[in-house]
């Protein structure tokens, strides 16, 4: 496992080996970094949608739909603290990590 | 058989349908807290009386020498603050947290046992007053109210999130005790930089004593009570701290060793009056988690992280010492726990936390990683408040000329601020305060006393003045038989 902290004004995207990861706000302001493969056809979540109505993210490839409980109980886990974030990710000590900035389709409004 | 004299066996196993019909549902969780029963105006009223109780007033003297009962809040300034709103982290160090922190602490600590070290007949007024249902119950009512104030910040403040595992919790409490002990500890850095390194010395183990002289008292709070086999692994912890039965190992007997070679006295909360509100947040907190035991998870979270980085920071403070007072003090406190808390790190994780996960599910991880994140939070609010009161008190002959020179400003017209002007005879109460702005004072006739710390006074005679910065600690006494003196709010500018 790695533990990675950063800035989340300044980073909300990570790429860490072959898998990638982005930050979104939700709702009630709290955030989650989520695994940004979509389930069905591994369609990138960063670019889909929030519903508003439904309160769930839509993947932008086939509409896959990911409730808000469902963002929490799988996301990576994750603490924000004194206006930083700390990650805790499931990969090898060498497996090399990348913070970047990205816009995220997906964040709620 | 119970002690009813009842057979309980019937009544335990009475099946469901035959029990009495169901009552009508009441929320009963809605009447035991402040908000039902108690509005807000009825809390300040009852904080107000609490604050009142003559145990708490002002004492005679700045060291309350052998008598634990006596835990000035300063009743005075309590009618204008508004406890009814959490503070925010950044008003987290202000004059109405150091009055809820007080309190909290008095209402925490009449779950402990204090007795003085002579003289108790003196002092038996007191020890029934502090102990006594009406102050227990007082203390009870607005209890809910005090935490709220001061510890709800801490809900903004961290959010945990994400599907946690027992290896990410290992991974993420490794990585914290890897940067920690990669750190120098800045409150050494500052103590080492300080003017008066010996000063800021004492300063810290004032501070600590506040926890230290009833260590692990918080943590007796989660030895009882049936919990199964992680209920006495925690107890090993807690026996170590209890030095086993054996006084002089009890780690409460090695601290008052250390405060007596740095000329300190090691009298529980002889120094109350130089409490930080951080030092009293971080001894209230562990009451706070462990009190409450519905926050049982947070704090075994916040013991983990403690015990586990505590080795490091003892090992600092032990070298910090030498370098300060040589060879004379006594540092075996921090090389004990130097020694002792890398077993208890383990023991609290690999045997606390990481069972309790196992048996009690993943479900328990956020408030475990929350305890761990808002102990780090209170420390490190801490080790801030800490090194800006050494560095007041370290500029104590700057503060002195600034206001000078504001003082001049103001007598020419050229600065307005607000002032209230005091005519005192000689103080015969005193209590240390905060304000939440600069204050500039400025004695019109006689000699005031700013007293910043146990050891140190800056005296004002007639057309002297000082600053006193926000948040930084001091009490004021008048030294001659009457004194005229100004006090100017100077508002936050920096």
């Amino acid at each position: 496992m790695q533990v990675v902290t950063f800035d989340p004004q300044q980073f909300n995207f990570i790429t860490a080996g072959e898998s990638s990861y982005f930050l979104l706000r939700l709702p009630d302001g709290s955030m989650v970094l989520y695994d940004d493969c979509c389930d069905h056809r591994g369609g990138p979540l960063h670019l889909g949608h929030w519903d508003d109505t439904r309160k769930c993210l839509v993947c932008p490839w086939h509409a896959s739909k990911y409730s808000e409980k469902v963002l929490r109980s799988r996301a990576i886990p994750l603490i924000q603290h004194s206006g930083r974030v700390t990650a805790v990710l499931d990969t090898a000590p060498t497996t090399q990590i990348k913070l970047v900035r990205k816009t995220i389709l997906a964040q709620p409004r | 058989m119970n002690d009813s004299g009842h057979t309980s066996l019937p009544v335990a196993l009475a099946p469901a349908e035959t029990a009495a019909p169901a009552a009508v549902e009441h929320d009963y969780s809605l009447t035991a807290v402040p908000g039902w029963w108690w509005q807000p105006q009825d809390v300040k009223h009852l904080i107000e009386l609490y604050a009142a109780r003559p145990i708490f007033d002002d004492t005679a003297e700045w060291l309350i020498r052998d008598n634990p009962y006596r835990r000035p809040i300063d009743r005075q300034s309590i009618k204008d603050f508004d406890f009814s709103q959490p503070l925010n982290k950044s008003a987290a160090l202000g004059a109405s947290a150091l009055a809820a922190h007080r309190m909290l602490l008095n209402i925490y600590e009449t779950d402990l046992i204090f007795l003085p070290d002579k003289n108790f007949e003196a002092k038996r007024k007191d020890f029934a007053s502090y102990y006594s249902n009406d102050n227990k119950l007082l203390g009870e009512v607005i209890r809910p109210t005090l935490e709220a104030h001061v510890f709800d910040f801490l809900k903004d403040e961290i959010n945990v999130t994400g599907k946690w595992s027992l290896e990410a919790v290992k991974s993420y409490l490794q990585s914290l005790i890897a940067k920690h002990e990669q750190s120098e500890l800045e409150l050494c850095t500052a103590i080492l930089s300080s003017a008066d390194p010996q000063r800021a010395c004492r300063a810290l183990m004032v501070q600590l004593a506040c926890d230290f002289l009833t260590e692990a008292s918080a943590s007796t709070r989660n030895i009882l009570g049936k919990y199964g086999d992680i209920q006495s692994e925690f107890f090993k912890i807690v026996i170590d701290d209890y030095g086993y039965g054996v006084h002089p190992a009890k780690h409460s007997t090695l601290y008052e060793n250390t405060l007596a070679t740095c000329g300190l006295i090691s009298e529980a909360h002889a120094y109350w009056q130089f409490y930080l509100s951080s030092s009293l947040a971080l001894s209230n907190y562990y009451h706070y988690v462990s009190r409450d035991h519905s926050k049982y998870f947070q704090a075994i979270g916040a013991i983990a992280v403690a015990e586990s980085m505590f080795s490091h920071t003892c090992h600092k403070i032990s070298q910090m010492l030498h370098a300060v007072f040589g060879k004379t003090v006594d540092t075996y406190y921090f090389d004990e726990h130097f020694h002792i808390d890398a077993h208890h790190g383990r023991m609290a994780f690999e045997h606390v936390v990481a069972p309790a996960i196992e048996r009690h599910g993943n479900a328990v991880i956020p408030d475990i990683v929350r305890g761990m994140e808002e102990l780090q939070v209170l420390t490190s609010l801490a080790d801030e408040d800490f090194i800006a009161q050494v560095s007041f008190c370290d500029e104590a002959e700057d503060l002195k000329a600034a206001g000078r020179r504001i003082h001049a400003q103001i007598l020419e017209g050229s600065v307005e601020k607000p002032a209230t002007t005091h005519v005192a005879n000689r103080s015969q109460s005193l209590v240390t305060r905060v304000y939440d702005q600069d204050q500039l004072y400025v004695v019109e006739s006689g000699e005031l006393d700013l007293v910043l710390g146990p050891d140190q006074t800056v005296r004002l005679g007639r057309g002297e003045a000082m600053i006193v910065k926000r948040e930084r600690l001091h009490g004021t006494a008048v030294v001659s038989d009457e004194s005229l003196y100004s006090v100017y709010e100077m508002g936050n500018e920096r």
